[in-house]
């Protein structure tokens, strides 16, 4: 009887040891498209609601406060991350160990009031081009996406940021897709797409235009279409 | 007696624990080069290696962190020796021309010819860049050819349209001299001085030509008022009527990266204008993009561009407010091509005045520099 416990119990930690958990990781991808085309840089080959080809040359932006949410529990990702679609080191990261669980994705686009202020990120890669003159509201743009439109060489700036102090930062929550954390299956991917020309549509159709940081209506449009459907997130399958 | 017993064997055991070490002389410091691991007891005999003085520098206020190479940390003594000899024509072939010769530090270390003159009386092909708060640079060179202060300083050396030298040639010109020899062992404790070495000091100077003290600065710090004209050309910048604050932001007045500004049209270009940035990326995408340069002491920088085509800021203002050219490359910021910010004379004025408010004569005038 003895012998029989001592097998049994040398035979369950050679099987308990044999079943390491995995450490989950998610990376986490940025992509950009409008509607169902790949970016252009050169010919006008996008075209807006209101009827504007357009193209894009530029485009740059902050997503802060980047976090998983489950019941009672909240994991946060990042910090900051700041999107150049000409720098490639800018369009992932990945994330540290993640606790099992079922989560949903959320982040803030931009920066909230509380950190958009100038010379709060000296020491960022985007502190010289992302800021946002105090003149204007101080702090960091949210966004620069510009390229041309109507012909060749006359450009659109959509630049949105804080007018004049305004929080036009919005927060995104995907409560369609849930992130599922098992440490038995390993490590995830997931890709937060921008659909560019949402930003000009739903419900607010937005002409291009070159100069808006001091416009606050089109600023507020732009944060409500950004709001609608702008973002998607998407699990990636191996 | 059982009590008794307990007594001898504690007594016991506490002797048995205590030793007596025996007394080891030596050097117990172990940032010495003579620490000795066995000493216990130091006899005065550290000898420690020759450290030059640390520098520090201070950040100034909206500049972030200046990135400093971890094997060329400042010294005063190697900051002493990159003064030296930047101001030195012995690093040139015929010993005539320094980095001050091109790099005058009443321009703000900029050159006030359009190109520079080599020792053979060759005239370069860009504008001299002037040298202010390089610290906080990414890459240098209007077309970012180099990475760092070290690695630029390496080029003009040997650039046959410069200084027409070799490195052997240096480093046996200073190795010769004794008064380099005592300076290069004060700074970085070698008996033999190389190019390395030398690069090394010279960023090191360059390092510490900072300028924050203009009319603006006091203004922020709330020590001086600007004028009105001034201040409406502040208001200018900063904002999309004359938009200069989206490539010349921040409290550097540049953001460290490379702009197509509608210099060339896309006719001048094709017949061999400079591409500058594409020069070394190889890419299209690059053509005809120069690196920002700081509108700190733009006055005292001129000319203008990375090939000095404008004499004045008048000049300059003018190509933005008439809105430049139109390149595959141009940069979306030059919102109207051919059209321009379209400000009034009065507006123009208001902006160059403000430029110059940004002038921090100190910067030129301090003997320490």
């Amino acid at each position: 009887m003895k012998k029989n416990i001592i097998y049994i119990l040398l035979t369950a930690i050679i099987l308990s040891s044999c079943g390491d958990d995995l450490d989950t990781t998610i990376l986490i991808n940025f992509s950009h498209h409008v509607d169902n085309q790949a970016i252009s840089s050169d010919s006008l080959d996008h075209t807006n609601e209101a009827g504007e080809n357009y193209n894009v040359k530029t485009l740059k932006y902050i997503l802060s406060d980047i976090k998983l949410l489950a019941n009672k529990t909240e994991i946060l990702l990042k910090d900051i991350h700041y999107v150049d679609i000409n720098d490639e080191s800018t369009l992932f990261f990945q994330t540290d160990v993640i606790d099992n669980g079922s989560y949903i994705l959320q982040f803030t686009f931009g920066l909230d009031s509380t950190n958009n202020v100038s010379n709060n990120y000296v020491n960022e890669s985007f502190h010289a081009t992302m800021s946002w003159p105090e003149m204007m509201g101080g702090g960091y743009h949210y966004m620069k996406l510009e390229g041309a439109y109507g012909n060749d060489s006359t450009f659109y700036n959509t630049h949105t940021g804080p007018t004049m102090g305004m929080n036009h930062s919005f927060i995104h929550l995907n409560q369609d897709l849930n992130i599922n954390v098992d440490n038995d299956i390993g490590n995830l991917e997931y890709n937060i797409s921008m659909n560019i020309n949402n930003w000009y549509s739903n419900p607010h159709t937005v002409n291009l235009a070159p100069a808006i940081m001091m416009n606050m209506t089109k600023q507020m449009q732009l944060m409500q279409n950004g709001m609608t459907d702008v973002f998607s997130i998407q699990g990636i399958l191996d | 007696m059982y009590k008794g017993a307990i007594k001898v064997l504690i007594c016991m055991l506490l002797f048995s624990c205590k030793k007596d070490l025996p007394i080891i002389e030596g050097c117990t410091d172990i940032n010495a080069s003579n620490w000795s691991y066995e000493a216990n007891y130091d006899d005065g005999s550290c000898v420690y290696e020759y450290q030059a003085t640390p520098y520090q520098i201070t950040t100034p206020y909206g500049f972030p962190d200046m990135v400093i190479p971890s094997d060329n940390q400042l010294t005063v003594e190697g900051i002493a020796l990159g003064k030296k000899l930047f101001n030195d024509p012995i690093l040139s072939a015929d010993n005539t021309l320094s980095c001050s010769g091109c790099h005058m530090k009443n321009n703000s270390f900029a050159d006030n010819t359009k190109f520079s003159v080599g020792i053979d009386n060759i005239e370069g092909l860009r504008n001299a860049s002037a040298i202010i708060n390089p610290g906080w640079n990414t890459s240098f060179n209007w077309d970012g050819s180099s990475n760092t202060l070290e690695e630029q300083a390496f080029e003009p050396v040997t650039n046959p349209i410069e200084m027409h030298d070799t490195w052997i040639n240096v480093e046996n010109k200073l190795n010769n001299d004794s008064s380099y020899l005592l300076l290069f062992k004060n700074a970085f404790n070698i008996d033999y001085i190389d190019s390395i070495h030398v690069v090394k000091a010279i960023a090191q100077f360059e390092r510490t030509l900072i300028s924050v003290n203009s009319r603006y600065d006091k203004w922020r710090k709330q020590e001086l008022q600007l004028n009105a004209s001034e201040l409406n050309g502040f208001a200018l910048f900063n904002t999309e009527k004359g938009d200069c604050f989206h490539c010349h932001g921040t409290e550097m007045f540049m953001d460290n990266t490379f702009h197509n500004n509608g210099l060339d049209s896309i006719q001048t270009l094709y017949l061999g204008a400079d591409l500058g940035l594409a020069n070394v990326t190889n890419d299209p995408e690059d053509i005809a993009k120069f690196k920002t340069p700081t509108l700190r002491n733009i006055e005292f920088t001129a000319p203008y561009m990375h090939d000095g085509r404008f004499s004045t800021l008048e000049e300059v203002i003018e190509h933005y407010n008439s809105g430049g050219n139109y390149s595959l490359t141009v940069d979306p910021l030059m919102k109207n091509i051919g059209v321009g910010l379209q400000l009034t004379n009065t507006e123009k004025q208001d902006l160059i005045n403000f430029l110059k408010a940004l002038s921090d004569y100190d910067f030129i005038n301090n003997n320490k520099r």
